[in-house]
């Protein structure tokens, strides 16, 4: 299996550890990742009019000029505008021509291109059971709360429900871990406005902090850079402003299935959050020795 | 119906978003599902009902389309099928377009432009220098302060810019400019130039009133 990957712009500053570790965890899986050659800005939420679409279609072209026919991107927010770009450009002969026309230089899209995030990518092309057979080091009894967020359920797409999505829970049950269901697994975490009116981001992320430990997470695991920043970066603001403690590892579901696959846990980047993964760790780790106490004590018993 | 269409009905009908404004029959499923509603000064639904009825003020002077935080539940749940959430995209631009937008984060998406289009890639730095600089928010940024240090001890703040072969391009595929005329500019941005200008200025002012307070005690003495 061989995709074209764009990392976007967060992947490459502060959620450099969702990188990382969604390398490692691909590789281990035998996906082989391109990283599209000068990639581009996606324009985020601020892109104006056309550019909505020229920007994200400029990576369009050039992952099919390195011959690629599926894009992943990792991060919600890359992952629906190259989405939504890639659908205009197949929507129509006239709409494609009209974007070409407008992509700089060279730069064309001629066939259509299947841009993916990487959670669905796995469950729906690769496998689940697949995976199921790989977990080296299952997360049994961690209590994890699965955050879809916004952008990658929605707008409805073919992928999973707008309302009750599954994905996440499914792929966390198969890593051995138990999911805990809480109501705000798909409400907004409110990162867009992080800088502008930070209140508002403290104030949805305290909800959504708050909803996964009242069900008594004991992490939380998401798939989208904002979110993280909302959900880790803003954790210790949003306890202060509720006056209640959290101290809730946020984890990108990458780095929980690293740990279930056994893969060296400096490859992860674990040490980059400003919640500490450490209990999260510890717990693998113990249940790793108890399990291999236990299987000493198995082969024991059966030579005895 | 066609008698009922007004001016700002029809230009909010040609933007991305806007074409079923039309279609809302005001369930207030939108406002419903909000999760900012509580920020907001009338909440989708109303913002609806202000467009047919060609509120162009009252609608573009509101701060409702800043606090979107384009989570897309309205969207995904309106019976009609609107997209409102592209709709409030659209009206953000509108706004910015018509001198009417005030808010901080209309500062905050100029500033985010303005920094990919430099490098191509976003460069969290230079954006937010570029934010507080438009915006003077000073509440903003020593709220910030706290968080700056644990980023840096984690290594989430780049030092230096990830940069495309050729920036330029990002300006070219801007907007809804004639191509020719897009693909030629290759406006540099004068924000460098601005910022020294202001240090200059700053530092001329400072350097004058030294010389005039050195002229005030020499002639004192005299």
């Amino acid at each position: 299996m061989r995709y074209a990957y764009y990392p976007g712009c967060s992947l490459q500053s502060g959620a450099k550890e969702y990188d990382l570790s969604m390398r490692a965890v691909f590789a281990r899986l035998g996906i082989e990742l391109v990283e599209i050659e000068d990639w581009s800005c996606c324009g985020a939420v601020h892109a104006e009019g056309q550019a909505k679409i020229n920007l994200p279609a400029r990576n369009l072209a050039l992952a099919e000029v390195q011959g690629m026919t599926t894009i992943v991107a990792p991060c919600s927010g890359c992952y629906l505008n190259l989405r939504r770009a890639a659908k205009q450009a197949a929507s129509g002969k006239k709409v494609r021509q009209q974007i070409n026309m407008e992509l700089p230089g060279e730069l064309k899209i001629t066939a259509d291109i299947e841009v993916l995030h990487p959670l669905y990518l796995l469950i729906e092309e690769y496998g689940l059971e697949k995976i199921r057979a790989q977990v080296t080091h299952p997360l049994t009894g961690l209590r994890v709360a699965s955050y879809y967020g916004c952008m990658l359920t929605r707008p409805k797409d073919r992928f999973d429900s707008p309302e009750k999505p599954q994905g996440l829970d499914e792929l966390m049950r198969v890593l051995g871990a138990e999911v805990v269901p809480f109501p705000y697994q798909s409400k907004c975490c409110g990162g867009a406005l992080a800088i502008s009116h930070s209140d508002v981001t403290v104030k949805l992320s305290g909800q959504v902090l708050g909803s996964a430990k009242e069900r008594g997470a004991e992490v939380v695991t998401l798939g989208c850079p904002m979110c993280h920043t909302a959900l880790d970066l803003y954790q210790h603001k949003a306890e202060r402003a509720l006056n209640q403690t959290f101290e809730l590892p946020i984890l990108y579901f990458t780095q929980l299935m690293g740990l279930a696959l056994g893969i060296d846990r400096e490859q992860l980047g674990l040490e980059r959050h400003i919640v500490s993964t450490a209990a999260v760790v510890e717990q693998v780790v113990k249940r790793e020795s108890e399990q291999a106490k236990k299987r000493t004590r198995e082969q024991a018993s059966e030579v005895v | 119906m066609d008698n009922t269409l007004n001016p700002f009905l029809l230009e909010v009908m040609e933007k991305p978003g806007g074409d079923k404004v039309q279609q809302c029959i005001q369930c207030a499923t939108c406002s419903g599902s909000c999760p900012v509603i509580e920020e907001m000064e009338y909440g989708p639904r109303r913002i609806m009902y202000l467009i047919q009825s060609g509120a162009e003020e009252q609608v573009l002077s509101s701060r409702d389309m800043w606090y979107c935080v384009s989570c897309y539940s309205c969207t995904s749940r309106c019976p009609r099928e609107i997209p409102i959430a592209e709709l409030m995209a659209s009206l953000r631009e509108l706004a910015v377009e018509k001198g009417y937008a005030e808010d901080k984060e209309s500062q905050f998406g100029q500033a985010f432009t303005e920094t990919y289009q430099h490098h191509g890639r976003l460069f969290e730095p230079e954006l937010m220098l570029r934010y507080y600089l438009r915006s003077w928010d000073i509440k903003g940024l020593l709220g910030m302060v706290p968080l700056a240090l644990p980023m840096l001890l984690k290594d989430k703040l780049p030092f230096w810019p990830e940069r495309i072969e050729n920036p330029a391009v990002m300006t070219a595929m801007r907007q809804d400019e004639e191509p020719g005329e897009a693909h030629s500019s290759k406006k540099r941005s004068s924000w460098w130039g601005w910022l020294i200008g202001a240090l200059l200025a700053l530092g001329g002012a400072l350097v004058g009133a030294l010389l005039w307070l050195v002229e005030l005690s020499l002639e004192e003495e005299l």
